[in-house]
């Protein structure tokens, strides 16, 4: 199965659109998932994990927790074929999902910050509300981004802006960081200066939509909402080139937005003032909050699709999750665009889309990968021709760069130009409300002077009528002085009030005009300001048509040069492939050279020991032969002198014989005669005898000679001995030499290939041929921990006797799945909120600071100190192993031990060594197995082994 | 058109396999630091060669009228007089009786103007180099010191702060540098939290437990082994460690002489716990001593609260010099602020960034110089002028770092201190 894989992998990786096109109808999004996988990796992909490590993984991933022993068991006696669908099924259908959930979300979205203005309680309860009732993400996004806090159902979604104090450049970074997977810290006083795809204008793209919205105290209520105002543009300034650019609110990728056109004044539904929260009625963050729900955004749906991938697969196709860009690209460029669009056709569903990702065999790969040997020579081919394809593309890649820098160059040029413009506007604008302040002032005397012309005018309407018939009646009755009298006081009176009157008239009619002015002023400066706007607007839309082109032109430089660079990748992977196996065939060889070298020693060894041995036999022989040469030599020289002796005799006899014979002559001695007869006798006695020993000179000279010859020829043979000997040093020591030098390449070998199988095991992970080893998260550990001590069990069941007994269900309920799925929730809500302190402190210590980013691992030692010494841990560990004490079988001991811990059956040798852990232990043996829970329980299968 | 601001060297690409090799290149590292430690010999030459840093905190905001830019006979000088010390020409205050003596292992900034008058943005500036902004975060001196300057292989944390009271734990103190260079707190010189060893648990019950615990590492190491999971098993080494030396953090454990000399008082135990634990190899420790936001009364504090600084913190410069620690230990007494020199009507001193100074030496920190200056009665900075930016690249400087490096974070890379600013290269030996 695998090879055939590895081949296809090698056939589709020339065709830019593989896999996907061979089928005419749509696999299932899972299927499509592997496909690209497999199209994608150069390395053969590791077969799938066996069940234990599945049903760990994936209450782990889905509950975030680990297996009871006894749920463990049922997943591992079920032999069922589908058994891992449905068990992915029944997970996600639990309210447990929607608690880990709970726990994704919170730590993307708020990073672990604690109660500020919203309490962490109600922002959990707001979110799991909504994963409860499945709310897509993007109206989840929507929401949080949009409430203001008025809305009592809603409140808690106004944490994400009020917690951060919505401080606008930490709402920009986090809204760049956390929704759209771009790290824009350092774009905020610069161009990023390391990453081609940041700009200044795109960190100011986002500010311009925050910027205006602030935290208002209300101090009536005693609460914190958000308030908004409808004017605050923003400019920007690069502190290393100067160039500055008028900011327009867009999304990162995206032409700035069209705002609508309101009347100067008529901007607010409530207009702010001291203790008075102002509401504008064209919101810049409900249009972000609309725009991030609606628009598609694909670096919206990137950013999700690779945290919701790196949250079960355990890496991000692109690490780190909230740096995507062109130079940090994804591991599989086409997958995530896949996961991307999906995530988005499919409404956002969160659910749905995980459940995809666990059925997929990515998902299910075994965490050790496939070690069998490759073809060096397939490899070497397959990373030529990547690397060609890479050449083919560069002159592409390159035109398309320069056509999207221009474009840039372009906007930036009318960003820039509009900033007089803008001045102007601006300018304008404070001419219309000095003009409106003006016209305000100018009214303001209008009305009281009207107030008091209209009272003047009553009197002079009251006095004119009656004027007439009394100046009528006193012509008729004459020389009545008493009403003459009163008449012309009753015409004084109306006289000075008419002409008072009409000097009101005048006056309002001055003030009118005046009025009338000031409003023309008005109408005029709305008029200069529209003009100006106009102008400014006519800039925007400029360069919002050139931000359309440079849109469509990021994308297409994008997706050649993501299509470069995954070649360039995948070259890589093969590189590392072909390191790992050079270094382990270089290591293996330099192995048996050594190993040769340590036999050829060995022999030579035994060689020469045998050859001093002979040497010591010979030298001990040369004192013997020595004396033996001496000895002949002695006997030689022995027989010598007795033959001189004997000739000497022999002459003396014969003169003795002489004079003898000589006298027995001459005197007639008869007796003479006889003596000299036996004289003669004795001579010739004498002669016989020499004879006899002459006979044996010769055997002595031969001794003599042999002796000699015996002794030279040992000296000989021991004088060839040393020679080849010390020959045989010689090269001995030539030998070592080698052997030192052969031990330093090893050692050097040895790390070259720690340092291939490092940059093996990242190339295989990215490749996703094999499972990631993902540490269990601050959370996870902590309710794993719990599950290890039976903890969660036992409040789960008791919260559920409690609402038994407290609220009984009735019949018709029992039989009801809405009820019962109710009661459900209502338990697992009650029970794990009151475990949720003990997590705490976990979070505390494993988790990075609040509001830092959350996915790097670390260990430091006050971790370690603290389950090692920590009181919570031993209590919760001491339980399980009172009870497992209760099991006098040291194997079926074992067997629970590791299936609670590990959820994993323990091989030979782990029950023997829990055996041999217990031996001697019969006075404390619950400690004893405590001791080994907390070994397990610490060890790197537990945090990693899933 | 993007503009060259930066080189754009190799150096600066972004390499994510670079930074995987850094990793393994480290593990490795942890491996020999490890053995290293194993020898006494070696761990003692690691000790005299590792730079360490011993921070002072003056809590609240000491008046450098009273202590070390003080102008007698002036409308601002207060009361007290200015009395001369062991480097010629240079006077402190006479509350520094015992300081002043040890003044030729010691220098002094007098013209630090922070434009910062808030207690928490002031200390933010001195002990993270950076004004506080909105949206960034930057880690301490401690946090930096720990990572750029902390041998591997040391089971003690590489970063502590002694506090006044409160029950120890980590601080949130390392920004992108993450927990592991995070302040180790202890809670008024008491050991960190959890390093001792549960009654019922013997020593030898504990090896045992441990000793099946690597058994079962074994077993899934020789499957798949990677940086992090050497980090893990080696987090567990290393508390070993710390609780075998657990008596590093007792300072009951120091001659009944050096006791005494120090005081009784919290301080002088603190004092002389710093002396203790950067001398078995802390990297960076942290006093305090508070409270001088002597808003009231000034004078009556400043006697009272530099009465019981002084003799401890002269016998632990004296002390530092005496094992042949100075040239190795950068020492540094820094405040949020210092005080105005009007004097308010409670006889009181106020906030002040404006004028005010340090104390600091040891490391390459040039013995008895005088940085800048202030004007006659201190309202102003007369000559060089630096600020928490400057001062904490001269930190960095004293202990042989190359400040305007970076630190490479997940393949961004983080300038060790603000690159806008430099250190006074004058004030480096």
């Amino acid at each position: 199965m695998r090879r055939p894989a590895f081949l296809l992998a090698l056939l589709l990786g020339f065709v830019l659109q593989p896999a996907r096109n061979l089928f005419a109808e749509t696999p299932p999004l899972h299927t499509r998932i592997d496909q690209l996988v497999q199209a994608s990796a150069v390395a053969p992909l590791a077969p799938l994990c066996d069940d234990a490590t599945f049903v760990r993984r994936a209450y782990l991933d889905l509950w975030g927790v680990i297996p009871t022993a006894a749920e463990a068991r049922t997943f591992l006696e079920n032999k069922s074929p589908e058994k891992r669908e449905q068990l992915v099924r029944m997970l996600t259908a639990s309210e447990r999902f929607n608690r880990r959930l709970v726990e994704f979300f919170d730590v993307m979205l708020m990073e672990r910050r604690g109660d500020k203005h919203i309490k962490v309680a109600e922002w959990r309860k707001y979110l799991l509300d909504s994963i409860r009732e499945n709310k897509p993400y993007n109206v989840l996004v929507r929401e949080i981004i949009a409430e203001d806090g008025t809305d009592e159902n809603l409140r808690p979604a106004a944490k994400f802006f009020l917690d951060r104090d919505s401080e606008p450049n930490l709402m920009t970074r986090d809204i760049g960081r956390i929704l759209f997977g771009m790290d824009l810290q350092c774009a905020q006083c610069h161009d990023h200066p390391l990453v081609d795809d940041y700009y200044q204008r795109d960190y100011y793209g986002l500010y311009s939509f925050v910027n205006r919205t602030t935290v208002f105290d209300d101090k009536k209520a005693k609460k914190k909402f958000l308030a908004e105002k409808a004017e605050g543009d923003v400019d920007y300034k690069s502190v290393f080139t100067e160039q500055s650019g008028f900011a327009r609110p867009r999304l990162p990728g995206e032409p700035s937005v069209s705002e609508p056109v309101l009347k100067l004044g008529d901007e607010y539904q409530v207009a702010p003032a001291k203790d008075v929260r102002g509401v504008p009625k064209y919101s810049r963050r409900q249009t972000l909050a609309k725009l991030i729900e609606t628009s598609g955004n694909d670096r919206f749906r990137r950013n999700i699709a690779n945290r919701l991938w790196a949250l079960v697969m355990g890496r991000g196709l692109v690490e780190p999750v909230d740096f995507h860009h062109t130079s940090n690209p994804p591991t599989n460029p086409e997958l995530l665009q896949l996961l991307a669009d999906e995530i988005h056709a499919n409404g956002y569903d969160i659910k749905a889309f995980l459940q995809q990702l666990l059925l997929t065999e990515t998902y299910q790969r075994s965490l050790t990968s496939v070690n069998d040997s490759k073809d060096p020579k397939a490899l070497q081919t397959l990373a030529q021709q990547l690397q060609e394809q890479q050449q083919q593309m560069e002159e592409t890649v390159k035109q398309a760069d320069v056509a999207y820098l221009q474009l840039i160059e372009a906007v930036t040029e009318v960003r820039e130009e509009m900033l007089p413009v803008r001045a102007e506007r601006d300018k304008a604008r404070k001419a219309w409300s000095e003009a409106v302040k003006k016209s305000t002032a100018a009214a303001k005397p209008v009305a009281e002077t009207t107030k008091k012309r209209d009272a003047e005018k009553k009197v002079v309407d009251a006095l004119a009528p009656a004027l007439a018939p009394a100046q009528q009646a006193a012509s008729l009755l004459g020389d009545d002085k008493a009403l003459t009298d009163a008449v012309q006081k009753l015409k004084a009176r109306h006289d000075k009030h008419a002409a008072q009157l009409a000097a009101l008239e005048k006056t309002l009619a001055t003030q009118a005009a005046a009025t009338k002015t000031a409003n023309e002023a008005v109408a005029k400066s709305i008029a200069a300001f529209d003009v100006k706007r106009t102008e400014l607007r006519k800039l925007d839309d400029k360069t919002r048509a050139l931000e359309q082109q440079l849109a469509a032109a990021d994308r297409e430089r994008r997706q050649l040069v993501l299509q470069q660079k995954q070649l360039k990748e995948r070259e890589t992977w093969t590189q590392s492939l072909l390191s790992g196996l050079e270094a382990r065939t270089q290591l293996a060889s330099l192995r048996k050279q050594l190993t040769e070298a340590a036999e050829q020693r060995t022999a030579w060894n035994n060689q020469l020991a045998l050859q001093q041995k002979q040497a010591q036999q010979l030298t001990a022989q040369l004192p013997q032969l020595q004396v033996a040469v001496k000895q002949a030599e002695k006997k030689q020289a022995e027989m010598l002198a007795s033959i001189a002796r004997m000739g000497d005799a022999q002459g003396e006899l014969q003169s003795l014989q002489t004079q003898v014979t000589a006298l027995g002559t001459q005197l007639k001695d008869e007796q003479l005669n006889q003596v000299a007869q036996q004289l003669v006798v004795k001579q010739q006695a004498l002669t016989r005898e020499m004879t006899a020993v002459e006979g044996q000179r010769a055997a002595h000279d031969r001794q003599v000679a042999d002796a000699h010859q015996q002794l030279k020829a040992t000296q000989d043979k021991l004088a060839e001995l040393q020679k080849t000997s010390a020959q045989l040093q010689q090269r001995q020591e030539a030998l070592v030499a080698k052997q030192t030098q052969l031990s330093e390449q090893l050692a050097a070998a040895e790390a070259r290939r720690v340092e291939a199988e490092a940059q093996l095991e990242a190339s295989l992970t990215e490749q996703n041929a094999v499972a990631a080893l993902k540490p269990l998260a601050p959370e996870q550990l902590a309710w794993s921990m719990m599950q290890i001590g039976g903890v969660i069990e036992k409040q789960i069941a008791s919260t559920q006797a409690a609402l038994d007994k407290a609220k009984p269900l009735d019949e018709a309920a029992k039989k009801d799945e809405t009820a019962l799925a109710a009661r459900e929730q209502e338990v697992i809500t009650a029970a794990l909120d009151k475990l949720a302190s003990g997590v705490g402190s976990f979070v505390k210590l494993y988790g990075g600071g609040p509001g830092q980013p959350q996915n790097e691992f670390f260990a430091t030692v006050d971790q370690a100190l603290f389950v090692s010494n920590g009181g919570q841990i031993r209590s919760w560990f001491a339980i399980r192993a009172a009870q497992l004490n209760k099991e006098k079988e040291a194997a079926k001991l074992a067997e629970e031990l590791y299936l609670t811990v590990l959820t994993r059956m323990p091989d030979a040798d782990e029950t023997r060594a829990v055996a041999e852990y217990l031996e001697g232990r019969d006075k404390d043996r619950q400690a004893a197995v405590e001791e080994m829970i907390w070994a397990l329980a610490t060890s790197v299968e537990f945090r990693f082994g899933h | 058109m993007k503009a060259n601001y930066f080189c754009r060297s190799g150096e600066h690409a972004i390499a994510r396999r670079g930074f995987l090799g850094g990793v393994v290149a480290g593990a490795t590292g942890v491996v020999g630091g490890l053995t290293a430690l194993a020898s006494p010999a070696a761990a003692k030459e690691l000790a005299a060669k590792q730079k360490r840093v011993l921070v002072v905190n003056m809590a609240g905001g000491l008046s450098q009228l009273e202590s070390w830019d003080p102008k007698p006979g002036t409308d601002t000088g207060g009361p007290f007089r200015a009395i001369p010390t062991s480097v010629p020409g240079v006077h402190i205050s006479e509350l520094l009786p015992e300081t002043a003596k040890q003044m030729h292992h010691l220098a002094l900034v007098r013209s630090i103007n922070t434009k910062e008058n808030d207690h928490g943005k002031g200390r933010y500036f001195m002990l993270h180099g950076r004004r506080q902004m909105p949206g960034m975060d930057f880690p301490t001196l401690g946090a930096v010191s720990a990572r750029a300057l902390s041998p591997d292989g040391n089971g003690l944390p590489g970063h502590v702060i002694v506090t006044p009271g409160g029950s120890g734990g980590r601080g949130n103190d390392s920004a992108y540098l993450g927990p592991k260079y995070a302040s180790m707190s202890l809670g008024n010189g008491k050991p960190p939290q959890n390093s001792e060893r549960p009654k019922q648990l013997t020593e030898s019950l504990d090896a045992a437990r441990n000793a099946f615990r690597q058994q079962a590492n074994d077993r899934f190491l020789l499957k798949r082994r990677t940086a992090k999971t050497d980090a893990y098993t080696y987090s567990y080494e290393q508390a070993k460690q710390l609780m075998a030396r657990r008596d590093v953090f007792d300072v009951t454990k120091e001659p009944q002489k050096d006791q005494d000399r120090y005081g009784s008082h919290d301080f002088g135990r603190h004092c002389l716990l710093a002396r203790r634990l950067l001398e078995q190899g802390v990297t960076f420790v942290q006093v305090s001593h508070s409270n001088y936001d002597t808003h009231n009364e000034n004078f009556n504090f400043h006697i009272e609260q530099l009465g019981e600084f002084d003799s401890p913190f002269a016998n632990l410069v004296n002390d530092i010099a005496e094992r042949g620690m100075l040239d190795s230990t950068l020492i540094v007494v820094l405040s949020e602020f210092g005080r105005t020199p009007r004097i308010n009507q409670n006889y009181g001193r106020d906030h002040w960034g404006t004028a005010w100074s340090i104390c600091l030496g040891g490391a390459a920190v040039q013995r008895g110089a005088v940085i800048g200056k202030t004007n006659d009665n201190g309202t102003k900075v007369a000559e060089r002028q630096v600020d928490g930016g400057h001062l904490f690249h001269t930190y960095l400087q004293a202990l042989g770092l190359d400040s305007t490096g970076h630190f490479d974070i997940d393949g961004r890379p983080m300038p060790m201190a603000d690159p806008a600013v430099s250190g006074i290269s004058e004030l480096i030996a």
